[in-house]
């Protein structure tokens, strides 16, 4: 009954983005403000313009990408909430590379920077998940825990060693070369990186379904004994998927740098909250790589709509965190949902 | 460098006073972790406290309001966290949620609230007084190390003290520890698992209500966006570190406070900000580290056995109810 | 009568029955409970009387539990009615079932570990002395309780630090304390050791003495004969014998027990025996005993005996998920003592795990993606990395098919499957390769009839193409008509090993029982 159990995935998520959308406008209304109107502005802002969509896909690109990461690491059963402190990472030691390397032909320096982006981000998870296999310290916590020391590092090295003293009042780098910028696309402000979106969650969802490894990991997640009895080595498999999911954040950063900021910049990362957002999304689409970087997209265009919606409006535009955090409130309750609801698919199919 | 230059007795009441906000979430943390149920949603809970704090004490002057609307304020999300945790929700999932909703509302609120965007701060705001005990005042070290504290301070001690009492002798208390850790042995006396279940994820509302207000209308007077800046977290690693006692929790928080403590003295002295702010994480992440390696000695005794055998038998319960 | 009363006697006068009070503590008339299409208790009549021990005896499944779970309202029956002093009652509940006095002392404690054991008898009903628990009240009732009946617990201990005799101990007194006059004991013996359980049965003794009415639930008939009055014997969840044991003996009861054809017809033609696939050479582990086994080639070697004696131990010695703490473990002749899981595989070794969603199948996965586990990388070059999805899909239709896995959808989550479809998939993984060894471990449990025929069916298939089979089974029937050989565990030791052919069914069953002597 493979169409009942598509139409439960979905039903989820959309049951929960329908109540937080219907919670939104519950706060508008409180405010004084029509929410057709708010969420009409919100619509424009996200999609109405070309220039719009384009706002769209830049704000998408790393959310969508820490999305897929967290989501990676959930495939393994595991928490990486510090999709942040790796994007950080990511985010700042790509910049420091892109400046410190060479003049290389074009695409090199950006391939080389990106490289060391993700194996920052990738570095940034390894030790909390070394912890967790070695001594069961749990992952949730530690990588929780080092979004606020690698923000605080990123920020004494912006402002002491490698600050732009060009920069004015501004922690920030120093520019990094123009040839290692990702390009944009023809003549809009899009940028190489949202082609990322495009084949980012098509590969995972290729490796989760084709691979050795992520057959291994999928069946980790789903019962960890039943794998380790059919000869799977779990704590490995668990390993390998949390430094995949640090270097997928750490792209996050090291995309945004290159194709938008081209610099790091104190607070590029933690103001925005695209790792939150990146596990919103993940969570929303039960950590599916496809669904994830739809929701993802998704996430970033109420975003940006939020900012046409507070233009337009004299609504917030932090009415967007709310609804963002009342979509996972009620994904959270999934557990109880999803279970009456594939009773109903899978008996019919059940022998 | 000297260190013991920065070791004093101000650095002491310094460390009290930080510990407050901690002590009193981890004591929320605590009424959860006894009832089993994993709370990541401290920090959340804390945030609406430090909101509401400051949103009570700007409309009514009284900073005491301003406590009573963080208690009832965040008292009131833990209930959102309650019914997902009592629909059979994942705890984890909807208690990050919380975390990200309280962030969001009191970013949102600001606006409305105070008329500002980003963070609030008026001099004019009336924070918790500092209470000076009388004869105690005067004398040189005990005066410095006792006196001169916000009301909430001298409760989040009081009731560490306190909790260790109930936990261990009062009924409730008795009940709650049974309800985490043999639910159905609990059911089968009647006990009811979910009612239990529910108060205490409501009363960690409340403590953490009262760690936000320490936060935003004693140790500053002002709400900043995201203001607990992980204390929440820190708060449960304490629980876990004080093996979900309340004088072990004392003790874990007394640590970690000392550790924001030393982070306000370090900054005098030279060293970087950004690394001195490192410090209470990192402080965190090696108690976590000892937590783990301690437990993992102990599974390897004759606990185990006992622990599995709880186990299959909260399984066993499972399958009978 | 005994033997001949078979099944629904009515409303009993029976030679037992007669003597006893006119009206019965507790009347229980035409009790049934069926879990899907397996009848669990067919109609079943069961008195007890006040200050009587009654011994209610049967193998594993024959509906003793569940006749008992329905008195103390853990299962509602589907069929029959109970009174209690001559009135009618619903029990509803576990605590209707307190309120009217009736307890059961299951086989796991419902108490808390880290409370002492005044705190857990007290727990709900604490005493206070103003705003605290009273705990000098508290432990003065549970002393005045335990001195009355001679049940010596020390009530200030914490409840993890007891051993399993004072944790039995605590447990009835719990049940005393909520005023329990019908007391349900199931196999309270299986985890004592012999001085213990003589304290428990003097305790008993005791409790129907000053008019408690104790129903001892347990596979031991030595104990049974001892300590019981009257004896109620189930098969297959019906009626055998009623008995007063001064009237019988231990051979009379293992007869009612078991004693009957077997119900399995199965095909089994004689094979030659060839190399050893597994030895087991002086096995210590947590639960066994110096353990000597071997499984040739071409055989199947059933292990019987009481659940709880040894049989899930000994399949995870030899599956590696328990590590022996003495002797050596060889699969097809190489020694694999301290070799992974993974090794063991390799070694030859496929394993039917008795739990089917814990250890045998995730439950969340596809058809597909289980039926695959194991054999979804190859050992070289590209197979390595990527999966080999035709020879997967091959695979799939293959097992699908041959071992009838009825399902619309392979990718539908193994969850979704009845039981005995979910078990094929196990089966079909496990069996479907010429593996030299394989070790079943409880694999018709809980399935329906057609899907137990089929795997019983693929063992004896596994059997006639070369492998070994060590069959462990609580399913006496099961064990008799597969196996060559039949080895009884009791307390964690081989008791007697028998070929098929010589197997006498009420030695089988003292052996079972442990009545030492047995041979």
């Amino acid at each position: 009954m493979p169409f009942g159990r598509i139409a439960v995935g979905v039903a989820v998520p959309a049951i929960a983005i329908a109540l937080a959308l219907a919670l939104g406008a519950v706060i508008v209304i409180v405010a004084g403000d029509s929410p057709l109107d708010a969420y009409g502005a919100l619509v424009h802002g996200a999609v109405g313009t070309p220039s719009n969509i384009a706002a769209t896909f830049i704000r998408s690109t790393p959310i969508a990408i820490t999305g897929l990461g967290v989501a990676i690491a959930f495939k393994g059963g595991a928490f990486n909430l510090g999709g942040e402190g790796q994007m950080i990472a990511g985010a700042l030691v790509g910049a420091v590379a892109a400046n410190a390397l060479p003049a290389l032909p074009a695409p090199l320096g950006t391939l080389l920077a990106i490289a060391a982006g993700c194996l920052a981000g990738a570095l940034w998870a390894f030790g909390p998940a070394l912890l967790e296999i070695r001594l069961g310290v749990p992952m949730l916590i530690t990588t929780l825990l080092l979004n606020y020391v690698a923000a605080l590092l990123a920020a004494w090295v912006v402002t002491y060693p490698l600050r732009d003293l060009a920069g004015g009042g501004v922690a920030q780098t120093a520019m990094v070369p123009e040839a290692t910028w990702l390009p944009a696309i023809g003549a809009t402000r899009l940028n190489a990186g949202v082609v990322l979106l495009a084949v980012l969650p098509f590969i995972a969802a290729w490796a989760l379904r084709r691979t050795v490894a992520g057959y291994e990991l999928r069946m980790v997640g789903a019962n960890r004994e039943f794998a380790e009895y059919g000869g799977v080595d779990a704590a490995r498999s668990i390993v390998g998927a949390t430094l995949v999911s640090g270097a997928l954040c750490g792209l996050a950063g090291v995309v945004l740098v290159l194709g938008v900021n081209h610099r790091y910049i104190d607070g590029l990362v933690t103001s925005a909250g695209f790792a939150w957002s990146g596990f919103i999304a993940a969570v929303l689409a039960l950590a599916s790589p496809i669904l994830t970087v739809v929701a993802g997209v998704f996430l970033g265009a109420l975003q940006v709509g939020g900012l046409g919606m507070t233009r337009a409006t004299s609504v917030p535009l932090q009415l967007v965190d709310i609804v963002q955090a009342a979509i996972i409130l009620v994904v959270a309750v999934r557990a109880g949902i999803q279970a009456a609801l594939l009773k109903r698919a899978g008996g019919r199919g059940g022998a | 460098m000297d260190i013991f230059a920065v070791l004093d007795i101000a650095l002491l009441a310094s460390t009290i006073r930080l510990v407050a906000p901690i002590l009193l979430a981890a004591l929320g943390g605590l009424l959860t972790e006894r009832a089993g149920v994993f709370n990541v949603a401290l920090e959340g809970l804390m945030l609406i406290g430090a909101f509401f704090a400051v949103a009570g004490a700007f409309w009514t002057g009284e900073p005491l309001a301003g406590v009573a609307l963080a208690v009832l304020a965040a008292a009131l999300t833990a209930v959102v966290l309650a019914i997902v945790v009592d629909l059979g929700g994942d705890a984890i999932v909807g208690g990050l949620a919380i975390n990200l909703l309280a962030l969001g509302l009191t970013t949102y609120l600001v606006k409305p609230v105070f008329g500002v965007t980003g963070s609030y701060y008026d001099p004019s705001l009336v924070g918790l007084p500092d209470i000076q005990i009388p004869v105690l005042d005067g004398v040189p070290v005990l005066g410095t190390l006792l006196s001169g504290y916000s009301i909430l301070v001298y409760l989040a001690f009081a009731l560490a003290a306190v909790g260790q009492v109930l936990l261990y002798r009062h009924p409730w208390g008795i009940r709650l520890r049974a309800v985490g850790e043999a639910p159905a042995a609990a059911a089968s006396v009647g006990i009811s698992v979910r009612r239990v279940r529910f108060a205490a994820i409501i009363l960690s509302g409340v403590l953490c209500g009262l760690a936000g207000a320490q936060l935003s209308i004693s140790l500053v007077t002002q709400f900043v966006q995201g203001m607990t800046a992980g204390r929440g977290f820190i708060a449960l690693v304490a629980v876990m570190f004080g093996r979900a006692t309340p004088l072990g929790v004392l003790g874990a928080s007394l640590l970690f406070g000392f550790a924001y403590a030393l982070t306000l003295r370090l900054q005098s002295v030279g060293i970087p900000p950004q690394f001195v702010a490192m410090l209470p994480y990192l402080a965190t992440i090696v108690a976590l580290v000892a937590v783990a390696a301690r437990t993992r000695a102990r599974r390897r005794g004759a606990i185990a056995a006992i622990e599995s055998d709880a186990s299959d038998r909260l399984e066993e319960s499972a399958k009978a109810i | 009568m005994p033997g001949s009363g078979a099944g629904r006697s009515p409303a009993l006068p029976s030679a037992a029955g007669t003597a006893d009070v006119a009206v019965p503590v507790v009347a229980m008339r035409g009790i049934v409970k069926r879990y899907g299409r397996l009848t669990a208790v067919d109609d079943v009549d069961l008195e007890l009387a006040g200050s009587e021990i009654h011994g209610l005896v049967g193998e594993n499944g024959a509906g003793k539990t569940t006749l008992m779970q329905v008195l103390a309202g853990v299962t509602l029956p589907d069929a029959g009615r109970i009174s209690i002093d001559g009135r009618e009652v619903a029990i509803g509940s576990v605590s209707a079932a307190n309120t009217l006095g009736i307890s059961m002392v299951h086989q796991h404690f419902m108490l808390v570990p880290s409370l002492t054991v005044a705190e857990n008898l007290t727990l709900g009903q604490e005493p206070r002395n103003g705003f605290l628990v009273d705990r000098a009240a508290a432990r003065r009732a549970v002393v005045d309780l335990a001195d009355r009946f001679g049940l010596g617990v020390d009530p200030d201990a914490r409840v993890r630090d007891l051993g399993v005799g004072a944790l039995q101990r605590v447990e009835i007194l719990r049940a005393l304390f909520r005023g329990a006059a019908i007391l349900i004991l199931d196999e309270p013996t299986a985890i004592l050791s012999p001085p213990e359980a003589e304290g428990l049965f003097r305790v008993l003794r005791e409790l129907a003495a000053a008019g408690r009415t104790i129903v001892l639930v347990s596979h031991r008939l030595e104990e049974i004969l001892a300590s019981a009055t009257r004896i109620t014997v189930l098969r297959d969840g019906r009626v055998t014998a009623r008995l007063r044991s001064a009237e019988t003996n231990a051979a009379e009861l293992a007869r009612a027990m078991v004693g009957r054809d077997v119900a399995l017809a199965l095909d089994r033609p004689p094979t030659t025996t060839g190399r050893s696939v597994l030895t087991l050479d002086g096995v210590r582990a947590p639960g066994l005993h110096r353990i000597d086994l071997e499984v040739r080639a071409g055989e199947i070697v059933g292990v019987a005996g009481v659940a709880g004696n040894g049989q899930a131990e000994l399949a995870e010695v030899v599956a590696g998920l328990l590590r022996p703490t003495a002797g050596t473990v060889r699969i097809d002749g190489r020694d694999v003592t301290n070799a992974t899981t993974a090794e063991r595989r390799a070694a030859g070794l496929a394993y039917i795990p008795d739990d089917r969603f814990r250890r045998g199948l995730a439950g969340d996965a596809s058809v597909r993606d289980n039926l695959i586990m194991g054999r979804h990388a190859g050992k070289a070059g590209a197979r390595r990395v990527l999966l080999d999805r035709e020879g997967a899909a091959r695979r799939v239709e293959r097992l699908v098919a041959s071992f009838r896995i009825r399902t619309a959808d392979l990718g539908a989550p193994a969850r979704t499957l009845s039981g005995g479809n979910a078990q094929r998939i196990v089966v079909a993984r496990e069996l479907a390769d010429p593996h030299p060894l394989v070790v079943a471990a409880q694999p018709t449990r809980g399935i329906d009839v057609a899907a137990s025929e089929f795997v019983r069916r693929a063992l004896l298939d596994r059997r006639a193409t070369g492998s070994g089979v060590l069959l462990i089974s609580a399913d006496l029937d099961e064990v008799r008509s597969l196996s060559d050989r039949i080895v009884v565990l009791h307390g964690g030791r081989i008791v007697s090993e028998t070929p098929a052919s010589q197997v006498d069914l009420v030695r089988l069953g003292l052996d079972m029982a442990g009545v030492a002597g047995g041979r």
